[in-house]
Formats: structure tokens, sequence, C-alpha cells
């Protein structure tokens, strides 16, 4: 049943628009992004206990699960564990020694993964949320051979703890602690399991209180609280809870950073310690770093940072007398530092990594085991930014008394994450692209710069007009040289490739440059026309949680206007540097004056009416029917050019488009009755011009909308029941003047109406079409004139695709119950079918997978036939698209060779032809 | 959005001893090969044992505080449009849509299988999503089974896009509380257009060239074989051609471009003219 569907579909319609395979993977780019890598859950790891290869874990700030080719910084696998998860949100990840399975735990559930496949192994969904997961390294001869298994502590009203089976996900036991302190975090020794809880007392502070466990049985042991009665107000100042070491320690500071305490867990004894100060300078962050192995030395390293620089002290624990002891320091630097645990049998190895160099110091003294000394990190910047490293992670090989080789995995300040082999950068993964929550397309300041000086010569007088011309030419001359010494490489690029492939000149204006604004307050520039450039990366903000909604204001004249939130005003910036032109911060009130003809849209939240204001004064009200509310509103976009105002028939006639510049998709949901119902809305008068209603909607699904030109379109999962499909639905709608052929309906032969006065109504055509999956988003192309035709952008999250979808397989206009006649198919419309399958060659990714992606954005190329296409969300995904294919370019398609080469043989037949037919000329003349 | 039952403390179904394992050799990071190594799992007998009272003690605890606990578990086979489905990437998934506000989406396992551990009573849309291939979608039900006991009777039944949910095509299989079923691979996906490339054995095939080729001999080719022709047939072919009305229309053609106009009006003929 299907197999024929999708070849009919693909006969039909699939050598509309497809994917070319030469030009696969060189037109489109993508970051297959993660996140940027917590530092905790970012490790080294081993897939396959056998062999040394290691491969890089994490699990990143937005619940990405990957694991990252260390060689060349491509994803070996990765998984989006929780979508829209926050980095607040408590996540773990722990690969055991020797294992083949990463174990990772979200919210509530925990799964192990293959680490060589990142195939799932097992997945466990607790009772409660997941306060801290870690992997057994003690063996009781009760798992299974090889295989390590995992303890849980779950968190929420019944804090409990569990052993779970490392091979098949079953749970061994469950220890219930009945307590109503707040789970915090569990560790393991050689011999026991302790469950770290924080008691709140009567005074707001907090205490620490350890519960240590049988690991076979699961039986409580001991229970006791750490002596710390008015020293932690917070559990922000718990500094480490340490973990499968050979004595698992715990590290608090009070609320000032003055003194470290320390605790063996299991013992009663705190040390203490006093933090000394830089300077004037407080220390502002305490972090600890020890090893993660039972069988490695009982030594760990205190990293303290102030605003300025920072240090560290290794301190030594002897394990016989519980005793805790400072054996040496590090000496203080300025800036950012970033310290990382190793291991090599029981050896313990810390490496230091700063904005200068890369040190390694073994564990038992201060001695320098190897030294790297760095230049930069290899990423983009700001301008007067310093590039200081954020957290490491150290991959050493040691040899004898020296270090013999070093991977450093950094994540740096401007949130790249960059894989260092001794002092050489390997690669860099710009993980701060996965937080972008707003891009747009500008144009470079220099185009913009030449549009500026034709406009003033095509505005003023010719006298004054040729004056300007030809000083702008003598100016243009030092461009000369330059200019001339490129050409021969021009040449011999125009004759090798293809017109589309120079990247010198921008004559088709795919050098467009997208701005991406980030939740961690970054503006990113990229470039559309060279796969993968980052032209320059500037740290705009420190975002407030809760005041942090940039978008764009305007891109015109090569500048980025941006808006920082609702209450704060707007940043400029230039977009081929990055250089800040103007920053408006405090509200202008003037140009609001001047705006004051305006009509301001307002989509109020608690009452969900849609209210139109000019002026103050309020023009029209849309309130959905009661019961209602609204889902999405999507105008027509503001640049949107039509080439055509009416659609030419079969036969020569022609149907006129419904085309108010005013008009907008209002989606509203009934959440009582199932329903969704869509009204086309005239903004400029509040007038209803159409509406719809679809019932058995299942309203927990995505529903999102487009529109365009004179259609729209809109998507949702449809319930089932025996008479009706199950699934998801695809609606497009049509708007005309009217359905006779050449007849504007009561429009007449008007060129104006005013949509308050007029009752023209538009007459609709929609046609349904059932979908294999989801659409979590529509998006259309654009190009300059709109002569070529349209096509519709979905976003297919389950299928990790974005699919372009060509408007003639979803014209509402395709005859239903018939064949179409022979005008109908003139017009290239073929029968209706409801099924419209997803042809693979629709996927504008191919074969690539781009997980997350919440926008697409669309823009037009300078030639009419491309859009250029950008996806963001977390992947980062763009391409060009020629819907009607790429008639105005020579594409790849275009064979140079064979053009020449039919040349070449009419210019040889030509001089073996010329005189043969001279002389049979000569010849007719004397021989009669 | 994965929405899971209340209640889900009992862990996944652990009868899986015999798995195969995609294993890499990695030489610093590099895949050099990839081999497939079935892996028995070596388990004495007393800790089966004891898993399995553990096992059971657990799941008759969770039974008894969870009524509905049907299962469901699909496997892809190795077919002959996919000989080793350990190859498929693990981005693999399979989403159940249920009723509204439920909706399971669990990713592929190392013994390719998906596998739903509780599901609630409900008639639900199995879709299997794969970057290489695509599945078939599976109507699946789960309901009381008829007699008084807890259990639940779960179906599962080939659908159709765009036809009425009522409309099932053949069965998958059914159980009592438990499925298990295959589902393979419908068709592989194929991503790329390939370009017309230029052909000359298709070149000569199209007819425009034919017919391009067929004039080019005769213009070359007729002069020759007049030339070549005894003079008895030559003299036969030119009196044929004298009176086919192929000339004749020429000659017509050619009195009408040179008409005597000034002729004709002064009242002459041609034969009177000639």
């Amino acid at each position: 049943m299907r197999l024929p569907l999708v070849v009919v579909a693909s006969a039909l319609l699939g050598s509309v628009t497809a994917v070319f395979e030469d030009e696969a993977w060189n037109v489109d780019y993508q970051f297959s992004l993660l996140g940027e890598p917590k530092e905790d859950t970012t490790f080294f790891h081993q897939p396959n206990p056998n062999s040394r290869a290691s491969l890089l874990y994490t699990l990143s700030e937005k619940g990405v699960l990957g694991a990252v080719n260390p060689k060349d910084g491509t994803i070996v696998w990765r998984h989006l564990l929780a979508p829209g998860i926050s980095s607040s949100n408590a996540s773990f990840l722990r690969a055991g020694e020797g294992q083949d399975i990463v174990v990772s735990s979200v919210s509530n559930q925990v799964a192990a993964w293959g680490a060589a496949d990142g195939r799932q192994a097992w997945n466990v969904n607790l009772d409660g949320p997941v306060a801290d997961v870690e992997i057994l390294e003690l063996s009781d001869g009760k798992e299974t051979a090889g295989v390590k298994d995992a303890v849980a502590l779950i968190g929420g009203v019944h804090s409990a703890v569990q052993r779970i089976d490392g091979a098949t996900g079953a749970v061994k036991w469950q220890t219930k602690l009945d307590s109503s302190d707040t789970a915090y975090q569990v560790s393991a020794s050689s011999t026991e399991v302790f469950a770290i809880l924080l008691h709140k007392t009567m005074l707001g502070y907090v205490k620490i209180k350890v519960i240590s466990l049988d690991p076979v049985t699961g039986q409580k042991t001991d229970e006791y609280v750490l002596s710390s009665d008015s020293e932690l107000s917070t559990a922000e100042t718990i500094v480490s809870v340490g973990a499968n070491s050979a004595s698992p320690i715990i590290a608090w500071t009070d609320a000032a950073h003055t003194v470290l305490k320390v605790n063996l867990i299991g013992t009663k004894g705190v040390s203490s310690f006093n933090i000394e100060k830089a300077g004037d300078k407080n220390v502002n962050r305490v972090r600890l770093h020890a090893p993660y192995r039972v069988n490695s030395l009982a030594h760990f390293l205190v990293h303290f940072e102030t605003e300025s620089s920072h240090w560290a002290d290794v301190f030594h624990i002897d394990l016989k007398k519980s005793k805790i002891e400072k054996a040496y320091s590090l000496p203080k630097l300025t800036g950012t530092g970033a310290f990382s645990t190793s291991t090599s049998d029981a050896n313990v190895y810390f490496t230091r990594a700063t904005r200068d160099e890369i040190v390694t110091i073994s564990s038992t003294s201060h001695g320098v085991l190897g030294k790297w000394p760095l230049n930069g990190f290899g990423v983009v910047g700001g301008q007067h930014e310093i590039v200081g490293p954020v957290h490491s992670v150290s991959d050493v090989s040691v040899k004898g008394e020296s270090v013999s080789a070093i991977r450093t995995a950094i994540l740096t300040t401007t949130g790249d994450w960059t894989l260092l082999r001794g002092s050489n950068i390997v690669w860099h993964r710009p993980e701060v692209l996965a937080g972008t929550v707003s891009a747009t397309f500008v144009n470079p300041a220099k185009a913009e710069a030449l549009v500026h000086e034709l406009e003033i010569e095509a505005h003023s007088n010719p006298v004054s007009a040729y004056v300007h011309r030809v000083l702008r030419h003598v100016e243009d001359l030092h461009t000369l040289p330059a200019l001339i010494a490129s050409l021969p490489q021009k040449v011999v690029g125009g004759f090798l490739g293809t017109s589309a492939d120079d990247v010198t000149s921008d004559t088709f204006g795919f050098n467009k440059i997208i701005a991406c604004v980030t939740e961690s307050g970054r503006l990113v520039a990229l470039n559309a026309g060279i796969p993968g450039q980052i032209l320059w990366s500037e740290q705009i903000a420190t975002p407030q949680p809760n005041d942090w909604k940039p978008s764009f204001v305007s891109t015109e004249g090569g500048l980025i206007k941006l808006s920082l939130s609702d209450t704060a005003g707007s940043m400029t910036f230039n977009a081929s540097t990055g250089e800040l032109m103007a920053n408006a911060l405090v509200v202008d009130t003037e140009n609001d004056a001047a705006s004051a003809n305006d009509i301001t849209y307002t989509l109020r939240e608690q009452d969900g009416e849609l209210l139109a204001k000019q002026g103050g004064k309020v023009l029209w009200q849309f309130n959905p029917i009661s019961g209602e509310r609204i889902v999405t509103l999507t105008p027509r976009p503001v640049n949107d050019p039509v080439a055509s105002i009416g659609k030419v028939l079969g036969d020569r006639n022609v149907l006129y488009k419904y085309l108010s510049p005013n008009s907008a998709l209002v989606l509203t949901a009934n959440d009582a009755k199932h329903s969704v119902t869509s009204y086309i809305l005239d903004t400029a008068s509040g007038a209803v011009l159409s509406s719809n209603t679809h019932n058995n909607v299942d309203l927990s699904g995505p529903v999102t909308s487009i529109m365009s030109e004179n259609w729209f379109a809109y998507s949702f999962a449809a319930e089932a029941s025996d008479e009706s499909p199950k699934g998801y639905q695809l609606i497009v709608g049509e708007m005309f003047e009217s359905l006779m052929p050449n007849d504007r309906g009561p429009l007449g032969e008007s060129t104006n109406f005013s949509s308050v006065e007029s009752s023209a109504h538009p007459h609709t055509l929609i046609n349904t079409y059932q979908i294999p999956e989801a659409i979590s988003k529509l998006a259309v192309t654009r190009t300059r004139q709109g002569i070529t035709s349209r096509q519709l952008l979905a976003v297919v999250a389950d299928s990790d695709a974005i699919v372009g979808i060509p408007y003639n397989a979803l014209d509402p206009r395709r005859p239903v119950n018939r064949d179409p006649t022979k005008d109908e198919q003139m017009e290239g419309l073929v029968r209706y079918n409801p099924v419209i399958e997803f042809d693979p060659k629709w996927y504008l990714n191919h074969q690539r997978e781009v997980i997350g992606i919440k926008d697409v954005i669309t823009a037009p190329a300078t030639i009419e036939s491309t859009s250029l296409v950008f996806a963001y969300g977390l992947d980062i995904f763009g391409t060009r698209l020629s819907p009607s294919f790429s008639f105005d370019i020579l594409g790849k398609d275009f064979n140079k060779f064979q053009m020449l080469a039919t040349v070449a043989a009419l210019a040889v037949l030509t001089f073996v032809v010329a005189p043969l037919v001279n002389r049979k000329q000569v010849d007719q003349r004397w021989q009669f | 959005m994965q929405l899971w039952p209340e209640n889900t403390g009992r862990a996944s179904d652990s009868s899986w001893p015999v798995y195969a394992k995609l294993k890499w050799l990695l030489v610093d990071g590099d895949i050099i090969e990839s081999l497939f190594h079935p892996q028995h799992e070596r388990r004495t007998g007393l800790s089966v044992l004891i898993d399995m009272i553990l096992q059971t003690s657990l799941s008759l605890l969770v039974g008894a505080a969870l009524a509905s606990a049907a299962s469901l578990t699909v496997s892809i086979p190795s077919t002959q449009l996919l000989p080793n489905p350990a190859t498929l990437p693990p981005s693999t998934h399979a989403v159940l849509l249920g009723p509204p506000g439920v909706r399971y989406d669990v990713p592929i396992r190392r013994d390719n299988t998906f596998i739903f551990p509780d599901l609630a009573e409900a008639s639900y849309l199995l879709t299997i999503h794969s970057r290489d291939y695509f599945f078939n979608p599976l109507r699946v039900d789960v309901t009381k089974a008829g007699d008084e006991s807890q259990q639940e009777t779960i179906e599962a039944w080939q659908t159709f896009r765009g036809n009425e949910w009522g409309n099932k095509g053949s069965s998958y299989g059914s159980g009592i509380d438990s499925l298990v079923t295959e589902v393979k691979p419908a068709m592989h996906k194929a991503f790329y257009q390939a370009r017309g490339g230029f052909n000359i054995l298709d070149f000569l095939k199209s007819p425009m060239i034919l017919i391009g080729l067929f004039s080019v001999v005769m213009i070359f080719g007729m002069p020759y074989l007049l030339e070549n022709m005894d003079p008895e047939t030559k003299a036969e072919f030119e009196e044929m051609q004298k009176t086919s009305p192929l000339t004749e229309a020429q000659n017509s053609a050619s009195q009408l471009q040179n008409f005597d106009l000034a002729g004709w009006l002064a009242g002459g003929s041609k034969d009177s003219k000639r």
C-alpha cells in the first residue's frame, strides 16, 4: 500500500526539486552541536576495554549526551535526552573503569548506553527525580562478570537509594531513607555506599547528614551529622563530594570563602584550612579536583579563583591516620585557569590550563612533568576579549618520569570547545551556537554602502550625479592592483569550477552574514556562503534569567540593531566587523513619538485576546470564542514580494489571487472540545475573512502555521476515531478574489481598495493532507522578486530533518475524486491524494541528522532562483535552495567540458568542410 | 516531549542474555574495522537464581501497585533489504502515539529492539523513525482481557495512512500482557537526485537527432547514389521525378513565385509567351 504511494509521489513530484548528489555536503553546512559541556559530566573514556583508544564523552547543559572523536572533533553518536532542559536541572553521566557502557541520568530516568555505538543497553524509570548516580567500583561477586553496577539516589518526597544491575538495569535493592531531608549526593568507597543528605535547621542553616549503607544488601549501617552548625547557609558552598576514590571526601566553605573544611566520608573528624586572600580580592569560587579511581593515590587539588587570578593547593590524605595535610601550592597566575585530574595506574596527575600554557604536575611533588606553551585557543573572540579556559579534561600518557603525550579538551570563555594535543590546536567546536535564541540575515556593510551610493546618484541632478560617479570610480582605482593580481586566479577558477563556487566575489548574494544571539549573551556572526566560517563573536551582555529576550529590530545598512529585552533599549553593531556602533540602552522617547502612527499589536496572555492599537487608541480587538485560546499568530511576512497577481490557468485564463498585505492567520484551540479553529484576519480592520474548525485534534502535539503570498498552511495531530484516520495532518488553504476566471469579483476594475470600507472577502480553497510525522515548525522560501515558485519548509523532529515540500504537491486546487482535465494537466495539477509521504529527496539535510531545530529563517539571494535557508535551535544547519532549479546561474549541472568540446568539434568540422564546400562551389560555376 | 505513566518502578525486561554487540576496534579514535561478535553472558547458576527471585518479588510488588503493565517489544529482523540491523544508526527510535497527552518515545537497543515497558489501555499508532529506512506504521491496541483477571490483551496490526483508523491490515500478533513482534524495513531512503548526465547512446536515440541524421545522409548520399546508378535506371529515375507529384508541386510553386503579373494582366498566356 505504502510503497506504490511513495513511488507515485516521487514520480509525480520528485522531479520538481531535490538534493543533488554533487551539491549535497558542498552547498549545505551543519554544526552538529552538543551544547556547552558540563565540567562534571565530561571525560575521556575507552569505549572498548581492550583498546587504548578513547573517545570524549559529555552530557551537556542542553541535555545532549554525546561521544566525540578526539582526533577530529566529529560526533560519533549523540542523543537529545531531555529537550528543553535548563542548565540548572540535574543531569549525570558516569562511566566505570573498563566498562563498555556509559550511564546517564536526567530527571527520573537512568539509562545505559553502549559507549562505542550509542545504542541503549537498558533504561530504568525511578519514582522520583534522580539526585545523583554513581558507578560502584567495588566487586562483591554478585554482579555479572566484568559488569559494574550503578547506585542511584532518588530525591523528591520519598528519597531512596537503589542499586541497579549494570548488565540488565534490574533493581537489586532499594532502601527508603525515610527522612524529610533533601537528597544531595551519593558516594561510594571500596567498602561502603554513602548517601549525603542536607538537613535544614530551624535557623535556616544547612547541616550535612551522612547515611552509610551496606553495598550488598542495602541495609543502613550508620547515620551521623557533620558538625557544621551555622557554617553552611546554602548548599551552594559545598565544594564537592568525592566518589569512587580510595577515600571519598566532602568539602565545603563558609559563605565568604575564608575557611575550607574537609571531611573524609566515613569518619567524623573535620579538617579546617584557612583560605588566603589574593591581595585585596576575595576568593569567589572554590573547586575541588580528585581522582575518580579506587586504586589511585588519595590526593586531591583545590582550585581557588578570584576575579582576576587563580591558584591551587594540593592535599594528601593519610589513610592510616585519617589525616589530611597540605602538600604543596601551585603559583598564583592572573586570568582564569582550569585544572583537570588524570590517573595512570595508581599515580595521579594534575593538568593546569591557563591562557598561556598547559602544565602537568604529579600529585606527589610540585615538579613540572610537562609544559606546553599556548598561543591562543584558535577560536574567534571579541575585539577586546581575552579568551581563557573555563574547564578542561585531559588525557595524559606518561612514560617514565615525563609526559609523552597530552590531549586537553578545554571549554573557553567564548563557549567554544577546543582540543589541544600538546600545544597544537586539533579542533574546536562552537558549542555556544547551540544556545541560539534568535538569528537573522544581514547584508555585508560593503554591499549596503554601494547600494547607498547608487541611490544618491539616482536621486540627484545629472551633472552632480556624473561628478559623484567619476569620483567614486577614482576612489575605486586603489583596488585596481589587487584586482589585477587576482585576475589569473579568477580566470583559471572560471574555467575549472562553476560560477557558483566562486567565493572571492559575491555576485550572487550568497555570502550574507547570519547574526545569531545566544542565551549566554553572545552575538555570533556566520557567513552563509562559506560553510562553517565564524566571522566574529562578541559578548554583548550578561543575561539576567528573566530579562533576556533579545530580538533583531533592523538590519538596514549593514548594521545589526538588537533590542535586548522588553524594557531595555537597543544596541547597534557593524555586521561585517562586530564593532559596537551605538548603544542606546536608554529608551528613546522622541523616536517613540514619531512612531505614534504605527499600529501595535499585542497578544495578551492573561485573557488571550489580540489587541490592535494606534497611538494609544484601541482600533479593534479579537476575542476568541469562550473556551478557546490563541495558539499561534502568523502574519504575512513584511517582505513578501509577489511577481504575479493572478494564477494563469491551463486555458490562459487568470484566477486573481487575494493579496492583502494585512492578512494574518490565527489558530485557536479548544481544550474541552479537542478542536482547532483557524481564522484569517484582516489586521487593518480586524475583520475575520474566513475560518475553519477541525475536530478530533490532539492538542498535546505541536500546532504550527505559516502564511505567505495568498496561501497559508498549518499542521496538527489528529485523534483517531473509527471513521477518521489517526496521525498528523497538514492543511493548506489558498485565497482568491473570486473563483471565476478573469473576474475580480466585487473589486472589479478598482486599483485600490480599503479593507475598512470594502466588504470583499476572499474565496478560500482548502485541502487537508495526512503526513507521516509531526511538523514542529513551518517556514517558506523567499526569493528576491517572488517569481520562483515557493517551497514549504517543515521541521520534522522525529526524523531529525527539515523537509522542503514543493507547493504544487500541496496545491488546494488539485482535483478531488477525478483525474485532472487537460487544462489542469497543463497547469501541473495532479489528482488529489489524501496522503503526502515525505520523499527522502525532499530532505534538505539529506543524510545529515539535524536535532533540536526550533526555527528556520529564509532570505533571498541576489539572484532570483535562490533562497538562503538557515535553521537553528540546537544544531545549526544552512543551505541554498532553488525551488524552480537554478535557471539564472550555471550550477553543477552545467558541463563546461562538454560545452568546450562541442565548440572545438564544430571548429574542427568547419575547417574540414570549408575546402570541400569551396571546391564544390567552384565546380558548380565551371561545370554545366 | 516524553511522557511516562506515573509509576514505572519496574525495571525493563532483562530477558536478553544473548545479544549481538557492535564492537569497534579503535586506535587513537580511528575506527579501523568493525566486527560483530555475538557475546554470551556467562552467569553462575546462583546469581541467576538470586536475580530471578529479586525480579519476581519486585515485579510482584509493582504488579500489585500497578494494574496496567502491558509491554510491547518490537524487534527488527535481518532481511534481504537490511541484512544487519546492527548497522542502523543509534538515533533510530520508535514512537507510540496514544490518546491526547500519551506518547512514548524509545531509542533502539543494542539487540535491535524497541521496548515499551508499561502501556496504558488505549489504541496506539506505532511509527519507527530511522535515518536510512522507512518502516510501515502499526496500530497497537491494549485492552482489558475479557475475564475478571487483571490481565490485558495487546494486539498489533498494520495500518494505512490516509485511511480510517478502523481499517486494519494484516495482524502482527497478539498476546496477554506482553507482545513481541517483528517489523521489517519497507524501503531504503534514497536522498539524492541523480543528474541527467550526457550519454552518447541516449543522444543518438532521440528522434530529433535521428531525423537530422537521416536528412544529412539524404543530402550527402543521394548525389553519390545517383552518380553510381547505371545510365538506364538513372534515366528512368529522372523520368519518374518529372512526373512525380512532388516535382509538379515544386513546379507549380516555382510558377507561383515567378508569376508574371504584368503578362497576365496584359492577357497574354504562358504558352504564347514561350
